[in-house]
């Protein structure tokens, strides 16, 4: 019995000496490669029309169009045109026949349906991972009235852009910016709001006083801009909903311009001109409580706030010209970000907190360009007579800017933050200041 | 008694049977289990002999002095090694049995300044190196290059799709195709006895190496090609001519004129580089770090043949060629994502076999980069990834790390 334990015990301690053997025998089995040289090129989508599940008559194709712009509109995707498809797309429901679509090298496809009854409007898609021969999430569905057909599309390719990319997306915003006509001794300016895209453009003021620099809060529900309307530039703040108009720390004999929001939105960054000097300082709304934040000689303006609102990004020409420093959000010693060559200027937070925007020129060129927050791995995006103005846009992917040719009016154009995909955006007539709103509710 | 001696015996006999035992099987398995290591290889190097002769009349031409006599000795210097590179003024006389075994040397090039360097004594499969006609005086240091200033700006070009190697734009009738394929004409020439079906010509998508940003694209260069070469630096000092014979050891003493040191040295460099060049080229298993256990692109199989480096490229391009993470967020772009995935026998990958292993990134992100590698395992494998037969046990199983790293973020 003795000699039998033994043996077992035998058998148990080479049964543990050799697992790990063989163990690391089976991992080393595999043949292991590292792989690192990508291709950056746009995926290949498939987008049949949505069917049309009752009553949506040609608002179901309108709305594939809307969707398929906003993919294709940012670079990232590429729609492969109708006449290469194999299955049509007859039933919401039907089975996806995958190998038709791998066949014309559709990488994903999105199918969908709408329906209108009684004035409301029910989009459904499905978005298909073709060759992992599956869905890619689940099917989701949309209702909102007739009337905001436009937002339903940008909410269903908002929802494809996220799952394909895993960052949210940002179609279902708008831009507020202002709207310049007339000659140039006598512009007028107006603010005006439209979709990101530049559908659906109303005027937000009259032309009665030029207006300068509008900025959404975090909300999307109201408006800072600044106005001439006393004959100097103040700063006003504007609700969305009723248009109503209020001044903000009004004191005499000063100028106040380039207001920010806070990330909370209860806080109002802007520059306060007094007596020659102009300083950055902070506002409370709800208590009217004004906080100068740096006191310098210098010119010091465009205050943005980080994510976390814990500091701001602002330019000042303490150095001698113009240059980015960050703060602490209640003031202190500002550290300068900025090094290279040429003048920066009107640094904007990205709303991911990893990058700063901003305005740069340098032998006489403009740029619109990004940097780390320390000021590090600065890239120049854009290169043109006049770029200036960056915002971003919700999910911090794209930046939207204004460029203007020697001679030529006013427009907004849109730069991925890599550097491609430069588009020009669409509107009613010359544009400046862009602001982009933060995702619709 | 008889027990004692016995026990006398046994044990002496315990002690000489040990030893004999210890012997035996010392001669039995001794080579096998204990081996030595096979002596150094003993290091062969040519060695010339030099005959009077030939010696005088190198000492004569090292001299400076010409002389156009043949030497009187007339046996062939077969083994003399002449200075590998002539002086142009020298001007030694090379031996008729050495020149009439070597191939008549090619002219120099234009001897207008200076006279056309003479032949040279050479060994028998040396050949005679003309000497080029310096230009100008050879620099002593590297020398600055001049260059054209202009504003053409020489950058990538801008295009829709970044990839390792940048492909020009498609002709407009050239459809788009990752493989490369020539146009076949319908209608075969009259000779040809078999008429071809006809295949559309095809070319890989625009691309360019880089992202291309306008400010980039409008940036000036700096410099533009060279407008000339570099000026050759001047070749080293030659030893004295006449003191190099007694300061030189003889020929017979060049195999061992190196110092063990200096030996033992070399010969280190030697087998570190022989080791590492066909480590490289088979991969073989070598003993390293536990800590370089996973080193990207050197994983081994345990169970088949190794593959080579090139058959490891090929697969590893294969796949990069569908690896796209233009849609991916820059924190899905910056994952490193290891996935395993099993191989079939027609070098397709089993779809359902393809799992993530392991991620740096969130969730989210992981997810987003897994499909991403997914896709270009199963896109680029749909037509079977290039792959031997004959290792299909290495390449069955495969462990692939998706590291773009931050380049084009």
């Amino acid at each position: 019995m003795s000699r039998l334990r033994q043996f077992f015990t035998a058998v148990a301690a080479v049964a543990a000496l050799a697992a790990p053997a063989m163990v690391a025998t089976k991992a080393e089995a595999r043949l292991t490669l590292n792989l690192g040289n990508p291709v950056v090129e746009p995926m290949p989508f498939a987008l049949p029309t949505f069917v049309d599940e009752g009553g949506a008559g040609d608002l179901a194709a309108k709305i594939s169009q809307v969707v398929a712009a906003d993919l294709a509109g940012t670079g990232l995707f590429e729609q492969i045109p109708s006449t290469a498809y194999i299955q049509q797309i007859t039933s919401f429901g039907a089975p996806v026949s995958y190998p038709d679509w791998q066949a014309i090298n559709a990488q994903a496809l999105v199918t969908g349906a709408v329906q209108t009854s009684g004035g409301q409007v029910v989009v459904k898609f499905r978005l298909h991972d073709v060759f992992a021969n599956g869905e890619m999430g689940e099917g989701l569905q949309f209702v909102g009235t007739t009337d905001s057909w436009r937002r339903m599309a940008h909410k269903v390719a908002d929802a494809v852009y996220s799952r394909i990319t895993g960052e949210t997306g940002y179609f279902d915003s708008r831009v507020v910016y202002v709207s310049e006509s007339g000659p140039k001794n006598q512009r007028q300016k107006r603010l005006a709001v439209m979709d990101y895209d530049g559908a659906n453009t109303s005027f937000l003021t009259d032309s009665a006083s030029i207006v300068l620099a509008p900025r959404f809060s975090p909300t999307g529900d109201r408006i800072l801009f600044t106005s001439y309307s006393s004959g100097f530039p103040q700063i006003y703040l504007m609700d969305v909903g009723s248009l109503a108009i209020r001044g903000l720390g009004e004191q005499p004999g000063t100028m106040t311009f380039a207001p920010r929001f806070s990330p909370d939105g209860r806080t109002v960054v802007f520059s306060l001109e007094r007596g020659g000097n102009t300083d950055i300082y902070s506002l409370d709304i709800g208590s009217g409580q004004l906080s100068q934040l740096t006191n310098s000689p210098a010119i010091e303006t465009a205050p943005s706030f980080s994510p976390d609102g814990s500091q701001i990004v602002f330019e000042s020409d303490r150095s001698g010209n113009q240059q980015i420093y960050i703060m602490p959000a209640r003031g202190g010693e500002p550290t300068r970000i900025s090094g290279g060559a040429g003048r920066y200027g009107t640094p904007v937070w990205s709303p991911r907190g990893d990058y700063i925007a901003f305005t740069k020129q340098n032998q006489g060129r403009f740029h619109i360009g990004v940097m780390l927050t320390d000021g590090t791995e600065e890239k120049l995006l854009t290169a043109s007579y006049l770029d200036e103005g960056p915002t971003w846009s919700p999910n911090g992917r794209v930046i939207m800017f204004t460029r203007q040719d020697a001679g030529g009016e006013p427009a907004l154009y849109s730069v991925d933050v890599s550097g491609r995909n430069l588009r020009k955006v669409a509107t009613t007539g010359a544009a400046s200041d862009p602001a982009w709103s933060p995702l619709l509710p | 008694m008889l027990r004692a001696w016995l026990g006398r015996v046994d044990r002496s006999v315990w002690i000489s049977g040990s030893g004999h035992l210890v012997v035996i099987l010392w001669v039995l398995f001794g080579d096998v289990l204990f081996s030595p290591p096979p002596p150094p290889e003993p290091e062969v190097m040519s060695v010339d002999t030099l005959t009077e002769a030939e010696f005088a009349a190198l000492e004569a031409a090292s001299g400076g002095q010409e002389s156009t006599e043949e030497p009187q000795d007339s046996a062939p210097p077969a083994s003399v090694r002449p200075p590998e590179r002539p002086e142009p003024p020298a001007a030694e006389p090379p031996p008729e049995q050495v020149a009439e075994q070597t191939p008549p040397p090619e002219p120099a090039p234009e001897p207008e300044v200076e006279p056309q360097p003479e032949e040279v004594p050479v060994a028998e499969t040396a050949q005679p190196e003309p000497v080029p006609e310096p230009v100008a005086p050879p620099a002593e240091q590297e020398q600055p290059v001049a260059v054209i200033p202009s504003s053409v700006v020489p950058r990538p070009r801008p295009a829709q799709r970044v990839a390792p190697t940048p492909e020009d734009a498609p002709e407009e009738d050239v459809p788009e195709a990752e493989q490369v394929q020539e146009r076949v004409a319908e209608e075969a020439p009259p000779e040809a006895p078999v008429v071809e079906q006809e295949q559309e010509a095809t070319a890989p998508p625009e691309a360019t190496t880089e992202v291309v940003t306008e400010a980039t694209e409008t940036q000036e260069a700096p410099q533009l090609a060279p407008t000339a070469s570099k000026r050759p630096r001047s070749r080293p000092a030659r030893p004295d001519p006449v003191a190099k014979p007694a300061e030189q050891p003889k020929p017979s003493q060049t195999a061992t004129a190196q110092s063990p040191s200096q030996s033992q040295s070399d010969r280190a460099a030697t087998d570190a580089a022989l080791a590492e060049a066909l480590g490289e080229a088979t991969e073989t298993p070598a003993p390293k770090p536990a800590n370089q256990n996973s080193a990207p692109g050197r994983g081994l199989a345990a169970n088949g043949p190794p593959m080579s480096s090139g058959e490891k490229d090929a697969l590893r391009v294969a796949v990069e060629r569908c690896w796209n993470v233009g849609s991916l967020s820059t924190e899905a772009q910056r994952a490193i994502v290891t996935v395993h995935v099993t191989i079939g026998a027609d070098k397709k990958p089993v779809a359902t076999s393809i799992e993530l292993a392991s991620s740096t990134a969130s969730d989210a992100a992981t997810r987003q980069a897994f499909e991403a590698a997914r896709r270009a395992i199963l896109r680029c494998g749909s037509q079977g990834f290039p792959l031997p037969d004959e290792k299909y046990e290495t390449w069955r199983e495969l462990e692939l790390i998706f590291d773009k790293g931050r380049v084009g973020l």
